[in-house]
């Protein structure tokens, strides 16, 4: 086994855990909200801040740091390739949405919940949504790795954006849906 | 884009949701367990039931699909030996895994709901939890084969 070898199972598994982490969060999110009970979203919030800060922000940067290895180590790629670039982009836009708002406002959002603001339900509806954008901004980074897209190559760029846009209409009816309803009540759904 | 590079993007996919999703249920599992909240844990229970049929096993299905599409056209051989040991491992925890493990715990988390707390409910939860943590090895072992290919 060579080096990069062992580098890319590192990264491939670090990957694993940070999006499909973060995917499983959605759906426990989901669960959480439809039960209607403001204690099981209360210490639902809680155990998210805590699997984020000891396992999702380690698990990316480990992520970032072995893929920025393995461009180090290999003579295939460079950083001026164009698929490594549109990554790069990409993992500063989720890594700076999350450490500038989503991170802050989900402190602000369980706050609020704490104290019974009525303004803490749409807060949260509106944090969920742009938490699942973010979270289909990472599954576009996984696509730019494996299809390693150059801009040359438009079919690949525009299935990928094809995908991205559909999955955020679908995200964005999804929230309008949500905040038009009423909450849940507790007996709905366990 | 290519047909083998469109599998390979599902398999990673599938690949990222189960294993991925397997892992973090764990971690709130153990936040479950040292709450010292029995609702918590039964609500975690029903969840990994639901998410186990509905998430997890349409992803391993996926998952093994495109990785015969991928084997096909990517004219690798059905003997390699990343292959083999691929497909034996996959067969193995889809058959613990969805014959039993996440069949038993929505069951157990249901009793839970029912019944209330009880030191034998929470010894079979323990069992399923621990059963689940080697599979996740084994599927991590998994990903080690085919990213390494030994063999090859």
């Amino acid at each position: 086994m060579s080096w990069s070898e062992l580098l890319l199972f590192f990264h491939v598994t670090m990957a694993i855990v940070w999006v499909g982490g973060g995917l499983m969060v959605q759906f426990f999110a989901l669960r959480a909200t439809m039960s209607g009970e403001p204690a099981r979203m209360a210490s639902f919030g809680e155990d998210v801040k805590w699997i984020a800060d000891r396992v999702f922000v380690p698990g990316s940067l480990l992520a970032f740091v072995s893929g920025v290895l393995l461009v180090v180590d290999s003579d295939f790629y460079g950083f001026g390739d164009d698929w490594i670039v549109i990554g790069l982009a990409l993992y500063a836009t989720t890594f700076l949405a999350g450490l500038l708002f989503l991170g802050p406002e989900a402190a602000r959002v369980g706050k609020l919940t704490a104290e019974g603001s009525p303004e803490a339900g749409p807060r949260m509806q509106r944090l969920l949504f742009l938490s699942r954008l973010d979270l289909a901004l990472l599954f576009l980074i996984v696509y730019d790795m494996t299809v390693k897209p150059s801009f040359d190559d438009a079919s690949s760029i525009l299935w990928g954006l094809a995908g991205a846009a559909v999955i955020a209409a679908l995200l964005f009816w999804r929230y309008r849906v949500g905040v038009s309803q009423p909450p849940p009540s507790a007996s709905t759904a366990g | 884009m290519t047909s083998y590079e469109l599998w390979l993007f599902l398999h990673i996919t599938a690949a990222i949701v189960w294993i991925g999703g397997a892992i973090t249920a764990q971690v709130f599992g153990v936040l479950a367990k040292r709450s010292g909240d029995p609702s918590q844990s039964a609500a975690l229970g029903r969840s990994l039931g639901f998410v186990g049929m509905y998430v997890f096993l349409p992803s391993a299905i996926v998952v093994v699909l495109t990785g015969g599409l991928l084997v096909e056209d990517g004219n690798w051989d059905w003997g390699e030996p990343f292959v083999v040991l691929g497909l034996v491992g996959w067969s193995l925890v889809v058959a613990v895994a969805f014959g039993y493990v996440v069949r038993e715990m929505g069951k157990t988390g249901a009793r839970m709901a029912a019944e209330g707390p009880s030191p034998e409910l929470a010894a079979r939860v323990g069992q399923l939890v621990l059963i689940a943590r080697v599979l996740i090895v084994v599927l991590i072992a998994i990903v080690f084969v085919m990213v390494v290919k030994p063999g090859t």
